[in-house]
């Protein structure tokens, strides 16, 4: 449907966006495209519906319609919601009015949108302008739909609805090529998965493949740092609020409900009575091979133990042992370590 | 309900500060001595500022553009006195009651010529002799019998002579005693002698009517043949044009304001009555209004559209056009806007267009196009701008090319922020077109310094014109918000 080969794009500035990509995509597949920021996914559908231009190498899209989601929505302010859907088929294809309106509507209904079909798209949410530009690019009929981060611009429930929309879509066989940095919803919607990197295609696969078995390392590390949160603490006067938004974005994002609580109590009762700050200490959150919630914190510059101390205080020692499944301390070279999986009895919502 | 209370305040309060304003206020002037210090006012263009200068070296000078304006400063004591030539001073005191001569002036003489081009001997020459004429023959006196004596008859003079070249002759009407405008047609003493002159030559006359800064340009470019308004032949001026021997030569003498007689002080509210019927309906003076109403709305509605064109051609250049055509179109606004718009009339008129057959309309449409064409341009740029960039991209994923995007998704939008903006530049226009005088065109505002000159008083007309101008503003801006609510979003 599209074969794009040897692709490259260097923006004027000087800035290479692209190097050399070649990739196919088939009928009915569905391809997450996922990556750092800046690695030049957004720059590759772009490409492929045409606004930005190549700077070298093809893109064939033989006699197949494309269709394109924007982050922004972009969603025609000055049209009511069915005009938005009706604007292409009247003023492009010549459908009468009426017919187009009929349609408009079936394509509201699909997106869950018609009982707001004439209402303007200031008054609508940002989950449902994106929904509206769904349906205007159904309205086209397209062959491949493109989705340009589809739901950066929106906060959980919204993302949930527009991945509704999307799931429904793919179930239906649309042909899709979405860019995204939902793991969780690439691994559920995807029949493929690219993992980009500085401009490169560095590896795909089928999502296990890529999610749960990653070869190349920039994968891994890319993978794993999606996967855990990394806090960096010099002194006392840390930033405690950065560090507990920090920590209520990861369980948000892995969808941890409000494991985070527990978090913030670790956390903070290790900072307040058992940290010696000998030098920087260094917090990484993360979900262990159980799928267990854990932290890995290392404290530079100490080699006496930190929570088994003599002098620890007895009840912050019970408080932590409480929120604590396991708490395992360790001496790498300079640094103490200390490995510790969060309670279950505390995970629960 | 409070706006609008506050509003017919604001229009009060601007009333009362006219009223008082126009209410007299004068210091007496006896002797020459009380002008040592004084105020004087004199005409720009004529040579008895020198006169005054000589006489009274400490006096303040006040340069005027006609003799209307000189006598309303003198009744409203703006200025103690001001300098004329001697003929013709007599109807000018029957119509204002309350001016006399100052006695004991001492005498010097200010003269009076035609100029001509300066390779022109031949019309100069042939007007000598014409001139040579009628002062030895007592035409001269008659004529001047017609138009300058107190109770002057002024009967029109008819020309003969209707076929051949025209000769064309710059006047300033209400300048000076020589020249007034009656029911359309040039009249005074100058214009019956240009008359007489043309019959001697065979040649019917045009008269060119103009301001003083626009009269030596357009004798230089040709516009006109001759200039006659009480020009005084300085040797400064006869190194540029040639100029006739003088048909006039008489005394500089000094104007001041007495106190008015008791029998001319009538009710403010009669008087104004009176001004009105003056101004407006006494020889059927609002036709002239009209008339100049007519060349205003012209030159305002053909040139908002023309710009408009042309601004689109600039905008497309701006924002699509090869690079040449990109720099054009930026230093082509820069330098349109950045010059004021009288220059640029005048540049148009009589350089550009200084020999070309287009009228003096034409060429005000033209001017006024290509200024409104850079204005229109900036609100055009600045309303698309103001356009989401995923606008455009979002027409083109749908299938729209760039002209279809323009038209069903940008420019619905920026029309909202395009219509406040060209409203501003649209009205600015209106205001504009008032200098078109300048070239000889009777606008509304030539025609009321028309009008007062006739009858010598300002209030009445510059009220009603002032109003005209307001409505036509009121009228665009009305007209611009109304469509602007039609294409407005229909928010729910």
């Amino acid at each position: 449907m599209i074969r794009i080969s040897h692709l490259s794009k260097v923006y004027p500035g000087g800035v290479t966006a692209l190097r050399d990509i070649s990739l196919e995509v088939r009928p009915g597949e569905v391809i997450s495209v996922i990556g750092p920021s800046g690695c030049g996914k957004s720059t590759l559908v772009r490409c492929i519906e045409g606004l930005e231009a190549p700077s070298a190498g093809t893109i064939e899209t033989g006699s197949s319609r494309l269709g394109m989601v924007f982050q922004q929505f972009n969603v025609f302010p000055h049209l009511s919601v069915l005009d938005n859907v009706t604007l292409g088929p009247v003023k492009l294809r010549g459908i009468p009015r009426e017919e187009a309106e009929q349609r408009g509507m079936e394509l509201l209904r699909t997106v869950g949108l018609a009982e707001k079909a004439r209402r303007m798209p200031d008054s609508l949410s940002g989950g449902q302008k994106q929904r509206v530009g769904i349906a205007r690019c159904l309205s086209m009929d397209p062959d491949v739909l493109l989705f340009d981060e589809p739901t950066s611009a929106l906060d959980q429930t919204m993302k949930t609805e527009v991945f509704g929309v999307i799931s429904e879509l793919a179930k239906q066989g649309m042909t899709m090529v979405i860019v995204t940095h939902e793991l969780e919803f690439a691994r559920k919607v995807s029949t493929r998965v690219l993992f980009m990197h500085d401009g490169e295609i560095c590896e795909e696969g089928t999502p296990e493949q890529v999610f749960d078995h990653p070869q190349k390392t920039l994968t891994q590390i890319f993978i794993r740092n999606r996967r855990s949160l990394i806090f960096q603490v010099d002194s006392r006067e840390y930033d405690l609020y950065k560090f507990n938004a920090d920590i209520e974005w990861f369980c948000q994002r892995n969808h941890l409900g409000k494991k985070y609580f527990t978090l913030e109590l670790i956390t903070e009762e290790l900072l307040t009575h058992f940290l010696p700050f000998s030098g920087p200490i260094h917090f990484r959150i993360y979900l262990n091979d159980e799928k267990k919630l854990a932290m890995e914190i290392e404290q530079e510059s100490c080699s006496s133990p930190i929570v088994d101390s003599p002098e620890a205080d007895e009840i912050s020692l019970m408080i932590l042992q409480g929120l604590c499944a396991s708490i395992r301390e360790r001496q790498e070279g300079a640094s103490r370590f200390l490995d510790i999986v969060v309670n279950d009895v505390y995970n629960q919502d | 309900m409070g706006r609008r209370a506050f509003r017919l305040l604001g229009c009060l309060l601007l009333l009362l500060l006219v009223v008082s304003c126009a209410s007299e206020k004068r210091r007496e002037i006896r002797a020459c001595s009380d002008l040592e210090h004084g105020n004087v006012g004199v005409l720009t263009g004529r040579s008895n500022d020198r006169a005054v200068r000589a006489l009274f070296p400490d006096a303040e000078l006040y340069y005027f553009e006609d003799l209307v304006s000189m006598c309303m400063s003198l009744q409203s004591g703006h200025i103690d006195a001001f300098a004329c030539m001697e003929t013709g001073v007599d109807g000018l005191l029957a119509r204002n009651p309350g001016f006399r001569v100052l006695e004991g002036v001492p005498e010097i003489l200010d003269t009076a010529a035609v100029a001509f081009r300066e390779d022109n001997l031949l019309l100069a020459g042939q007007f000598n002799e014409f001139l040579r004429g009628i002062l030895a023959d007592g035409t001269m006196d008659a004529i001047r019998a017609n138009w300058l004596a107190a109770d002057a008859p002024g009967v029109h003079y008819h020309p003969h002579a209707k076929e051949g070249t025209p000769l064309s002759v710059g006047i300033e009407a209400g300048q000076t005693f020589f020249t007034v405008i009656r029911e359309g047609e040039g009249a005074g003493l100058e214009p019956e002698m240009m008359l007489r002159f043309g019959d001697y030559l065979g040649r019917p006359v045009r008269f060119v009517e103009m301001t003083n800064p626009g009269m030596i340009p357009a004798l230089f470019s040709g516009k006109v043949d001759a200039l006659v308004s009480a020009i005084a032949p300085t040797r400064s001026r006869a190194g540029r044009v040639l100029f006739s021997t003088p048909y006039d030569i008489s005394p500089v003498c000094l104007v001041v304001a007495g106190a008015a007689p008791p029998q001319v002080r009538k009710s403010a509210w009669s008087s104004l009555k009176e001004n009105f019927h003056e101004s407006l309906i006494a020889d059927n003076r609002f036709e002239l209004i009209l008339e100049g109403l007519k060349n205003t709305l012209l030159i305002t509605f053909l040139s908002v559209i023309f710009g408009f064109l042309l601004g689109c051609g600039l905008c497309w250049m701006k924002r699509r056009g090869p690079r040449w055509a990109e720099a054009f179109s930026h230093g082509y606004c820069e330098i349109v806007e950045g010059i004021p718009i009288v220059v640029l009339l005048l540049f148009m008129f009589y350089v550009v267009f200084a020999t070309s057959p287009l009228t003096a309309i034409v060429v005000a449409v033209i001017t006024y196009s290509l200024h409104f064409a850079a204005g229109a341009a900036e609100c055009l740029e600045r309303s698309i701008e103001s356009v989401d960039k995923g606008q455009w991209e979002a027409g083109k994923a749908l299938g729209f090319s760039r002209f279809g995007t323009f038209r069903y998704v940008i420019a619905p939008q920026a029309v909202r922020q395009f219509l406040p903006l060209f409203k501003g530049k649209a009205v600015g226009l209106i205001e504009n077109t008032s200098i078109v005088g300048f070239i000889a065109i009777e606008d509304m505002t030539k025609v009321t310094d028309i009008i007062r000159s006739q009858t010598y008083d300002s209030l009445v007309p510059l009220v009603v014109v002032g109003v005209i101008y307001f409505l036509i503003a009121r009228l665009i801006s009305v007209g611009l918000d109304k469509l602007g609510d039609h294409l407005n979003f229909k928010v729910k």
